[in-house]
């Protein structure tokens, strides 16, 4: 009997329900090039069908929820390789530059300048005493050793720019922290009532995206849509509507650069430096500490040889007035010459505890093997190691204690605590510092001779300078020349490697966004379609509503 | 599949990105040349280059070493040959001496040429080339022979200044001057036998004339030895110059051949992403003007 009115109200809510995927479909229409919008789809159900004769008859229609289309699966792909991708790209800038430094095809590379202060030696030995073969010498040592120092501080300025960006990585990373967290509250609110946060969840998920380029992440939602993120395999970065931040602290054992440190209370920080595994993060730490700090170790270590081998065969020789046991590089590498800490040359670690000190002086230049060493101090017993060869030796400490290994002499004394560790290099910061030791007006102290007079013709001292160029006095087994080659290839590989790794990751993650893309994305043909497919429906219910009209009018007419 | 919008839009632009980005990768070998423009382009290839370029710079440095030492040893060559005439004289002069029919006028008039040829191989001894004493050893700023015509330089057996004309392979380009015209204790000393001859036509004494005879026939086999001595090591000159000419040569071939583009394939890969380019760009222009839009009224 009702039917009449149910007709009114079925053409009611068809209305209502076209009108409302209408209106979705124009919010998918808006966002279409809108970056990690998924497409939103209205589901419709039947209403609630009344029991009658001749049976249950419906009641029209209801837009029930308004869901969008997503697969989780592919998202916590694209997370992960976001990740790798923010590591590549923080690495593939920055090792190209590292590469500039040390490649240059035009002709003012280290390399080059090498053999040109060779052939100058060369050219002296044709004439001993030639003035303007002296003043060569010096001049292109000189331009030798600046390329050596400019090349020394592009990398470290590179490294002191990595560390800037760590910092600004960190405050970024902590910024979104903080949006996730409140994006978290938003969802929380919003389903708890019942809603569908559909865009909430968008943001949410492009906020992730953002993190875990810079950072490694994992994350999972709790039952009441909340996610919890935790960032370098330790740190909860958020949970439900709480972010904590990382922060960033000098680390005084790695030349003050910034550990990443996380205290999720007052009384705890966790140094969360090594356990960071992918993301910008990870990329900028690995140029930072490892990759220029390779390179800065084996130029030292190529201007250390150059000054030592050079200088030890120097001072043996006879300068025009006479003069001998002169250095041309300095610095000297000389007999006694005394390590410090101020140059480097010894580092102790900043969690030593014990009062003992350290003295380490160069018992013999022609020994030197110019490695990286470590000494520590464990239950009365000192270890040295070479940690190029990891070679080690461990004796009982009996203060005062002196021994020589590798051309250095060491006498330690006091009182050292179980842990000491002590870094000990010769050749540190030795590009840094690596300089001509003869002045141009003292020229004549350029030690060509093996005798101290009559020696204006003897050359064979400058002889047996040339002779350096070629010798493998690196490990016994390269030349100056060949070393800087062996550099520059090991960086070569390394680049090369990252390039090809970045080429590949772009390659997949383009892949990935289109397969996101192909279930969350934005058809306008398809939402065109839908929306003439809604209008029509819309017209019908609408229509219907004028039919019942109609028949109303038709039924009010019997009764006139 | 499902295609969105977006994704047909990040395909062609990605497209169209890459075959940009392989192009210009081509317009930067083309106009620098080169095919190893950093490392990691090649990194075995970067580090031949380097090597190559250390042996190119040497190999230029060790020729003019060579060219050095080729100039030294021809100064060398012609103060001893000039010596050598000098010694003829003073031998057809002794010989004329000896004969009877001189009368000794003609003896002191002998002694003064012999006292003349005496100067004259102490001014080749004296031999400068490029400010430096050749004949002096070491002792390049001093002259060898002094005013008495004893030997100043370095003495023996030193004196030898060597440079290198290959790696670790070294050649003298001098020969000091107790090896040439000798001294008091080495070899014959020529300047004493001269002074002799002097001497000895002087006082007319025949047996002394000889025995100057004889040890001007020493000092000329001495300067003989030398100019052997001289010859040899001037070949070996030539025979290094050569070889660092065509080492030098296949050296700058090799890096070429290490480091430089292919031009010719360059150019043909460059037309080839060109038309790539065009053809992604066409796509691009049919694939996203098109829509649904465009068939509704």
């Amino acid at each position: 009997m009702s039917g009449i009115y149910n007709i009114f109200n079925i053409g009611k809510h068809g209305m209502m329900a076209q009108q409302i995927a209408m209106q979705v479909i124009s919010h998918n229409l808006a966002n279409v090039n809108t970056e990690g919008y998924s497409r939103q789809e209205v589901i419709f159900e039947e209403g609630m069908p009344l029991n009658s004769t001749p049976g249950q008859t419906g009641t029209g229609v209801n837009a029930t929820t308004i869901k969008r289309k997503y697969d989780s699966f592919l998202e916590g792909q694209l997370t992960d390789s976001r990740e790798t991708l923010g590591n590549l790209e923080a690495q593939k800038s920055a090792i190209s530059k590292i590469e500039d430094y040390f490649y240059d095809s035009n002709g003012t590379g280290i390399n080059q300048l090498l053999d040109q202060f060779f052939n100058s030696l060369q050219e002296l030995s044709a004439n001993p005493a030639g003035t303007a073969e002296r003043i060569s010498i010096l001049s292109r040592a000189d331009a030798f050793t600046n390329a050596m120092n400019n090349l020394y501080s592009s990398l470290e300025q590179l490294q002191k720019d990595m560390n800037g960006q760590v910092k600004q990585t960190v405050t970024d990373i902590n910024s979104l922290a903080s949006q996730i967290a409140s994006i978290n509250t938003e969802i929380q609110r919003a389903e708890a009532n019942g809603q569908n946060a559909n865009d909430f969840r968008d943001m949410r998920g492009r906020l992730l995206n953002d993190l875990a380029e810079k950072i490694d992440i994992q994350y999972f939602e709790d039952d009441s849509g909340q996610i919890t993120v935790i960032g370098g395999g330790m740190a909860t970065l958020v949970e439900k509507g709480n972010s904590w931040a990382l922060d960033t602290d000098s680390d005084p054992d790695n030349y003050g650069y910034y550990n990443i440190v996380f205290s999720p209370d007052d009384s705890n920080v966790l140094n969360l430096t090594d356990n960071i595994s992918d993301g910008r993060l990870k990329g900028l730490l690995a140029i930072r500490d490892t990759e220029t700090r390779d390179a800065m170790d084996e130029l030292d270590r190529l201007a250390a040889s150059i000054a030592n081998e050079i200088n030890q065969v120097h001072r043996t020789g006879f300068g025009l007035d006479g003069s001998t046991g002169t250095n041309f590089f300095s610095p000297s590498f000389e007999t006694g010459d005394v390590l410090s800490q101020d140059v480097g040359s010894i580092r102790a670690l900043s969690t030593n505890t014990g009062t003992g000190s350290l003295n380490i002086t160069i018992n013999n230049p022609s020994a030197l093997t110019l490695n990286n060493y470590e000494l520590t101090f464990s239950g009365g017993n000192y270890t040295l190691t070479n940690k190029s060869t990891n070679a080690s030796s461990t004796a009982v400490y009996a203060d005062p204690a002196s021994f020589t290994f590798e051309g250095l002499s060491v006498t330690i004394s006091g009182s050292f605590a179980a842990g000491d560790k002590y870094i000990i290099s010769a050749h540190k910061n030795s590009a840094r510092d690596i300089q001509v030791a003869i002045d141009m007006s003292d020229k004549a102290k350029i030690a060509a001779a093996t005798i101290a007079t009559d020696n204006r013709g003897d050359n064979r001292n400058v002889l047996a300078l040339v002779q350096l160029q070629d010798a493998l006095t690196i490990d016994g087994t390269s030349s100056f020349s060949s070393y800087y080659g062996s550099i520059v290839g090991r960086i070569g590989v390394n680049s090369q490697y990252i390039n090809n790794q970045y080429s590949a990751q772009e390659f997949s993650s383009e892949q990935l966004r289109n397969m996101r893309e192909s279930v969350s994305g934005v058809s306008i043909d398809e939402e065109m379609a839908n929306l003439m497919k809604f209008q029509l429906a819309y017209e019908a219910s609408a229509r219907l509503i004028t039919i019942g009209d109609e028949l109303l009018d038709t039924l009010l007419g019997i009764l006139r | 599949m499902r295609v969105s919008n977006k994704m047909l839009y990040d395909t062609v632009m990605g497209n169209m990105q890459r075959n940009s980005e392989k192009l210009m990768e081509l317009h930067d070998g083309v106009s620098s040349g080169l095919r190893i423009n950093k490392p990691s382009d090649d990194p075995a290839g970067a580090v031949k280059v380097i090597n190559y370029d250390t042996a190119i710079s040497k190999a230029e440095q060790y020729q003019r070493n060579i060219d050095n030492g080729t100039a030294f040893l021809d100064a060398t060559e012609s103060a001893v040959t000039a010596t050598q005439d000098v010694l003829q004289r003073a031998k057809e002069l002794a010989l004329f001496a000896l004969s009877e029919t001189n009368s000794d006028a003609e003896k002191d008039t002998m002694a003064l040429e012999v006292g003349q040829l005496y100067e004259q191989v102490k001014q080749i001894a004296n031999t400068k080339f490029n400010d430096r004493y050749i004949f002096a050893g070491f002792r390049t700023d001093v002259a060898p022979y002094d005013d008495t015509g004893s030997y100043t330089g370095t003495a023996s057996t030193n004196g030898y200044i060597d440079v290198e004309i290959d790696s670790g392979s070294t050649i003298s380009i001098n020969m000091p001057g107790y090896a040439v015209f000798g001294s008091s204790n080495d070899g014959t000393d020529i300047l004493a036998a001269l002074d002799d001859l002097k001497t000895a036509m002087e006082d007319n004494d025949s047996d002394a004339i000889e025995a100057a005879m004889t040890d001007l026939d020493a000092g000329m086999d001495q300067a003989d030895n030398v100019l052997a001595e001289i010859g040899a090591r001037l070949n070996r000159l030539e025979l290094a110059k050569n070889h660092f000419d065509k080492l030098q040569f296949d050296l700058a071939k090799y890096k070429s051949d290490t480091e430089d583009a292919d031009i010719t394939s360059i150019i043909s890969e460059l037309a080839l992403q060109q038309s790539m380019l065009e053809v992604s760009r066409s796509i691009a222009a049919r694939v996203l003007q098109q829509s649904f839009l465009d068939f509704l009224r």
